[in-house]
């Protein structure tokens, strides 16, 4: 949890829009202002989420994310620039939010989540947004967020769809109960548009904001799926692998 | 009697088609079904949703808003709606 956790009168000025929201007010600001959020990789996703977030108000964030800005990010990736492809995502992220917001507290990992990494980044969290395109990375984060017990918001898309569920280990499905295995005809780049990426990074947001806030009614066991090329919207109930070989042993040690 | 099949994500654009309708016979179970439609797309369900018999691991099945499994012996009944979702992720 982030220390400086006391409200100031700028503080309430900022967001004295969203403290008039009647079962958030002031007690939600200031959980939000004393949270840690790891958002993994700040991309089409994670661009919107950390924006969001800081938006709203979260005291400190952890950006992880590697490599270097590219052409191709630029249709999605909201935080970056035309004029700093070549430089470092993270770094061009940090300033574009430092920017909107110097009261957030940014700090970034040049490189993508691994195992070797998974673990220090999701014990300083108290909340994890999953935002990667590779498999590996989510089901390290999804490990290390069940064993932690670190509620994880998972954000994915492809063309015009998207899914979304939060989980909250011990209680909901876990990653791994869900897609066991990387899906072996996935391709790391697929077809999405910015819009695509930039509404399921707010209703991403939003769930980590209501997770962390203590309100409304998230995602948890449940499967959001949304068709923008129908706009169509879709909640499932998800149901838990009793033999998950990542949670079903959590679920054990809670009960 | 009509069933329909909802594909998503990468079904989808494999198959070309986000849906159809097809007919199968009283008692047919989302296994059964499957297999029905593997005949009629073997390249895509072997690609993506079938391995053998058994759905792939990244699969998720749902008739109407309920979860499900091959496994599952309830008869499907006219006009149920079964999706298969792909698993996707981030970018």
């Amino acid at each position: 949890m982030h220390s400086e956790g006391k409200l100031t009168n700028e503080d309430r000025a900022i967001h004295k829009w969203q403290m008039w929201v009647d079962d958030f007010g002031e007690v939600g600001q200031q959980r939000l202002k004393q949270a840690t959020v790891l958002v993994s990789r700040c991309g089409g996703l994670g661009s919107v989420v950390a924006y969001e977030l800081v938006a709203a108000g979260v005291g400190r964030l952890i950006l992880a994310h590697g490599g270097n800005i590219q052409f191709s990010d630029l249709n999605r990736q909201l935080l970056m620039n035309y004029g700093a492809v070549g430089q470092s995502r993270v770094e061009v992220a940090k300033r574009r939010l430092e920017e909107f917001k110097p009261q957030t507290i940014i700090d970034t990992v040049s490189e993508n989540v691994s195992e070797s990494n998974a673990q220090e980044l999701v014990e300083q969290a108290d909340l994890v947004v999953d935002c990667a395109p590779l498999f590996e990375e989510r089901f390290a984060l999804n490990r290390q967020a069940v064993k932690m017990r670190k509620p994880l918001v998972e954000c994915a898309m492809y063309d015009l769809e998207a899914q979304l569920t939060t989980i909250l280990p011990g209680k909901t499905p876990c990653l791994n109960c869900l897609y066991p295995e990387t899906p072996p005809a996935w391709k790391r780049e697929f077809p999405v548009f910015g819009a695509v990426s930039g509404t399921i990074g707010c209703l991403g947001a939003m769930e980590a904001i209501k997770v962390i806030a203590r309100f409304g009614e998230t995602l948890t066991g449940k499967l959001l799926v949304c068709d923008l090329r129908s706009m169509s919207f879709r909640t499932l109930q998800l149901n838990k692998d009793p033999n998950c070989n990542v949670c079903s042993q959590i679920d054990t040690e809670t009960e | 009697m009509k069933v329909r099949v909802v594909y998503t994500t990468q079904v989808k654009a494999a198959l070309g088609i986000s849906s159809e309708e097809p007919e199968v016979s009283a008692g047919c179970t989302v296994a059964k079904l499957m297999e029905e439609l593997a005949s009629c797309h073997p390249k895509v369900f072997t690609e993506f949703v079938l391995d053998g018999t058994q759905l792939r691991p990244s699969i998720l099945l749902f008739v109407g808003d309920r979860q499900t499994s091959l496994e599952d012996s309830t008869s499907l009944v006219e006009g149920d709606e079964v999706t298969i979702f792909a698993a996707i992720s981030g970018g």
